[in-house]
C-alpha cells in the first residue's frame, strides 16, 4: 500500500534541475535593470518623464531666462504693459507671453511661478509619505490602542475643511506665511489619506505567511515592519505618491488663487490666474490666464503619466 | 533541567539519550470573540489538547492527521510563533515557554521552518539572496553572506546566478528548494517542515524529499514533518504520532505504525490509503461515519467516541459505546515497546477493524 507510495517517490533526484535549470549564458540581472528594462518600453512614461523634466528644466531656467530677456519677473512696465483703461496688453516684441495687469513679463513670471509650484508639491508629499506611511504601518502593525489613537486623530483631522483653516492660518502669522505655510497646510490635510491606506495593507500584510517566516527566524519587529512590510507598499505608495504631486500642485494653485501663502511680487500660477480671472471673464486678456494654466496643465500631466509607468514598471507582476 | 520534564517523561526512551525537543500537555485554545467594542469571549476553539511528545536527535518524527487536527497548530506552538494556552515546551531541556521574543531569539537559530506554501511564504518583494540572507543578517552572523548565501543555494540545488532573482520568476519547487535553503541558513538543530511538499507536483515532491533526506545526513538535521499524505510520512520518518481532534492518539516507529495500528482511528485512517492496482482491497477499507466533530464543542471522553466501530464493538451494540469511552480521555500509554496509544480497547495485533465494524 503506502510502499508503494514510497517507492514513486524515490524517482530520480534532479538537484538544479526544474524547468528554470539553464545554460551558462543567462546573467542574473539587478531589480534596477530590470525596472529600467520596463520603463524604457513605455512610451507615455517616457513622455511624461520628459514633461516633468521639461518643467524641472524651466524652474532652474528661470533666473537665466530672466536676465536673457532683461525684464525682471517683478518689474512693472505699465507704461508699455497696459492700456488705457488699464488692461493688460497683449504679446509683443521681446514680451512673447505678453503682459500680466500690473505691466509686468508674464513667461518670466509663468517660469518663476514653476518653481514655487514644483517646490511646495514635491516638499509637501515628502512630508506627507514620510508621516504618513510611518503612521499607516504603525497603526496597522501594532493595532490595539495605537491603532486607535492614529484613526482617530485621522478622522479628527479630516473633520476640518481644508480650505477654511487655510483662509485662516493665512491671516495669523503662523510659521511666517509664505510657502512654509503652505507646505504645512498640503501636508497636515494629506497624510491621512496614505496613512488610511497604508494601515489597510499592512493589516493584511501582518498576517501574511513571509511575515511569519520572518518570526520564525528571529526578526524583530522593526526588521518585519520596514524590512518586510515596507516593501510590499512600495507599489500603494509608489501610485498614491505620484498621484498626490499634481494634486498638491493644484491644491498650492488653489490656495495662491485664494491668496493664501505666496504673496506678491512672489509669481505663483495660482495667483497669476486669479488675477487674470476679471480680464479673461470679460473676453480681454486670454494671454494672461493661458500660459499660467498651461504650465500647471503640462506639469500635472506629466507627473500623472510618469507616475503611471512607474508604477507599471516597478511592479514585478504587472504583465505587458 | 525542569523537573516537570522528567516527571511526566513517562514515555520517554531511555536508550535514545536526551530528546532534542520535548513537549509536555501542550494546550492551545482559541478564543473566539463577539462584538466590536468590548470583545466578549463568546467561545473556544479546541485546537490542541494537552500534547505531549518528544524528538530525539537526528530523527524524523513525523506528524499525521486530517485537515484541522492541529498539526500546523502544533508546529506554531513548538517553535513558539504563537503562544500556548498552557502546556511546556523544552528544548534541550530548557523550558523556552515563557521565553520573551528578545530572550527566544538565541533559539531561533537552532530551530526553523519549512513552510507549506511555497508562495506566500517568500516575500515578493525581496530578492531570492536578500531572503535566504535574511538570517544571516538578523542574526549578525560573520562573514560575507553572499558567499554564504550562494554556497546554499547551490547546496540546495539552485543556480547561484539567481542571487538577484524574485520568487516570482521561479516554479513551486524552486521556490520551495529557497524555503529550505533560508531554514538551513543559520544551520538549525531542528526543522519543523509543516507540509513541505503538498502545494507541489509529485515529480517535484520527490525531488524536495530526496532533498531533505540528503540534507538530514549532511547536517545531522531533526526534522518534526507535518502532512496528511501517509505515503509521504512514512517515506520519511522514522517516527510517526498519529493527531485526531488536537490530541495525539498514537505514536509509533513507522513501520510499526502502519503494520500494526492499535489506535482504531489509525487503523481506519490507513485503510484509507490508496493501495496500488487491486481494487480486492476495497472491501477492506474502514470508513468511519459522519464528519470529524467540531472543534469547538469537542465529545466528551475520548474524542473518537462517536466515530468508533471499535468501541461500537466492545458495547456490543451499534447505538451505544462503552461508559469509560464516553467520560474519560484515555492517557497516552505504552501498548508495547515504544508504542504509544491513547485508547481504552486498543486493537491487538493482527485484528482487522473491518470485522469489529460489522460485528
Amino acid at each position: 500500500m503506502a510502499q508503494s507510495a514510497s517507492d514513486f517517490l524515490q524517482g530520480p533526484s534532479q538537484p538544479g534541475g526544474g524547468p528554470e535549470a539553464e545554460g551558462p549564458g543567462v546573467v542574473a540581472r539587478t531589480p534596477r535593470q530590470l525596472f529600467w528594462r520596463r520603463f524604457k518600453e513605455d512610451r507615455l512614461a517616457l513622455f511624461g518623464g520628459f514633461l516633468v523634466v521639461f518643467m524641472i528644466t524651466v524652474a532652474l531656467a528661470a533666473p537665466v531666462v530672466e536676465s536673457i530677456v532683461g525684464h525682471p519677473y517683478d518689474e512693472q512696465y505699465r507704461d508699455i504693459g497696459t492700456n488705457a483703461f488699464g488692461s493688460p496688453n497683449p504679446p509683443t516684441g521681446s514680451f512673447i507671453f505678453g503682459f500680466d495687469d500690473l505691466g509686468r513679463d508674464i513667461l518670466v513670471r509663468t517660469m518663476y511661478g514653476a518653481r514655487v509650484s514644483l517646490t511646495i508639491a514635491i516638499v509637501a508629499t515628502g512630508v506627507e509619505l514620510v508621516i504618513g506611511v510611518f503612521l499607516g504601518i504603525l497603526a496597522g502593525f501594532m493595532r490595539g490602542w495605537v491603532d486607535t489613537i492614529v484613526s482617530r486623530f485621522i478622522d479628527l483631522i479630516l473633520s476640518i475643511p481644508f480650505l477654511l483653516l487655510g483662509i485662516a492660518l493665512s491671516v495669523t502669522d503662523f510659521l511666517g506665511g509664505g510657502e512654509k505655510l503652505i507646505i504645512f497646510i498640503i501636508a497636515f490635510f494629506g497624510w491621512p489619506y496614505i496613512a488610511r491606506i497604508v494601515r489597510g495593507q499592512t493589516l493584511s500584510l501582518r498576517e501574511a505567511q513571509f511575515v511569519e517566516a520572518a518570526y520564525s527566524v528571529g526578526a524583530p519587529t522593526r526588521w518585519i515592519m520596514f524590512r518586510e512590510i515596507l516593501p510590499n507598499l512600495l507599489a500603494p505608495i509608489l501610485i498614491y505618491g505620484t498621484l498626490i504631486i499634481p494634486q498638491n500642485i493644484v491644491g498650492e494653485a488653489a490656495l495662491s488663487f485664494l491668496g493664501v501663502g505666496i504673496q506678491q511680487p512672489t509669481a505663483a500660477w495660482g495667483q497669476m490666474l486669479a488675477a487674470a480671472t476679471p480680464y479673461v471673464a470679460l473676453g480681454k486678456a486670454w494671454w494672461f490666464m493661458l500660459y499660467p494654466g498651461l504650465a500647471l496643465f503640462i506639469t500635472v500631466l506629466g507627473f500623472n503619466l510618469l507616475g503611471d509607468g512607474l508604477r507599471d514598471a516597478l511592479d514585478p507582476k504587472t504583465g505587458r | 533541567m525542569d523537573q516537570t520534564m522528567t516527571q511526566a517523561a513517562s514515555s520517554q526512551d531511555p536508550s535514545r539519550g536526551e530528546p532534542l525537543v520535548a513537549v509536555r500537555n501542550l494546550t492551545k485554545r482559541f478564543p473566539i470573540t463577539k462584538g466590536i467594542v468590548l470583545q466578549k469571549e463568546v467561545a473556544r476553539v479546541h485546537a490542541v489538547e494537552d500534547v505531549s511528545f518528544e524528538v530525539y536527535p537526528g530523527e524524523t518524527l513525523g506528524l499525521v492527521g486530517e485537515s484541522g487536527c492541529g498539526k500546523s497548530t502544533t508546529a506554531r506552538l513548538l517553535l513558539k510563533l504563537i503562544d500556548a494556552t498552557s502546556g511546556n515546551i523544552f528544548f534541550e531541556g530548557t523550558n523556552i515557554t515563557k521565553l520573551k521574543r528578545r530572550e527566544m531569539r538565541p533559539y531561533r537559530r537552532e530551530m526553523q521552518m519549512i513552510f507549506q506554501d511555497p508562495y506566500a511564504s517568500l516575500n515578493p518583494r525581496k530578492t531570492v539572496g536578500s531572503i535566504i540572507g535574511a538570517p544571516f543578517t538578523i542574526h549578525k552572523t560573520e562573514g560575507e553572506v553572499k558567499k554564504r548565501v550562494q554556497d546554499l543555494m547551490d547546496r540546495v540545488g539552485m543556480n547561484p546566478e539567481h542571487y538577484n532573482r524574485f520568487p516570482h520568476e521561479f516554479s513551486g519547487g524552486q521556490r520551495q528548494r529557497i524555503g529550505v535553503a533560508r531554514a538551513l541558513a543559520l544551520r538549525p538543530k531542528l526543522i519543523v517542515c509543516d507540509e513541505p511538499v503538498s502545494a507541489l507536483d509529485v515529480s517535484i515532491q520527490a525531488q524536495i524529499l530526496n532533498l531533505l533526506e540528503d540534507l538530514q545526513d549532511e547536517f545531522k538535521l531533526t526534522y518534526v514533518f507535518i502532512s496528511h499524505d501517509l505515503g509521504v510520512v512514512r517515506h520519511i520518518s522514522d517516527r510517526i504520532a498519529v493527531m485526531y481532534l488536537g490530541h495525539v492518539v498514537e505514536v509509533a516507529a513507522a513501520d510499526e505504525l502502519y503494520q500494526n495500528p492499535k489506535h482504531p482511528y489509525t487503523a481506519a485512517l490507513l485503510s484509507a490509503v490508496p493501495k496500488g492496482h487491486t481494487d480486492t482491497d476495497l472491501t477492506q477499507r474502514v470508513v468511519l461515519t459522519g464528519d470529524v466533530p467540531s472543534p469547538i464543542d469537542p465529545p466528551s471522553g475520548c474524542v473518537f467516541h462517536p466515530r468508533c466501530p471499535k468501541a461500537r464493538e466492545v458495547a456490543g451494540s451499534a447505538g451505544s459505546v462503552p461508559e469509560n469511552c464516553r467520560t474519560e480521555f484515555p492517557p497516552l500509554g505504552e501498548v508495547s515497546r515504544s508504542h504509544l496509544c491513547a485508547c481504552w480497547y486498543p486493537l491487538k495485533e493482527g485484528e482487522s477493524l473491518q470485522k469489529a465494524a460489522h460485528a
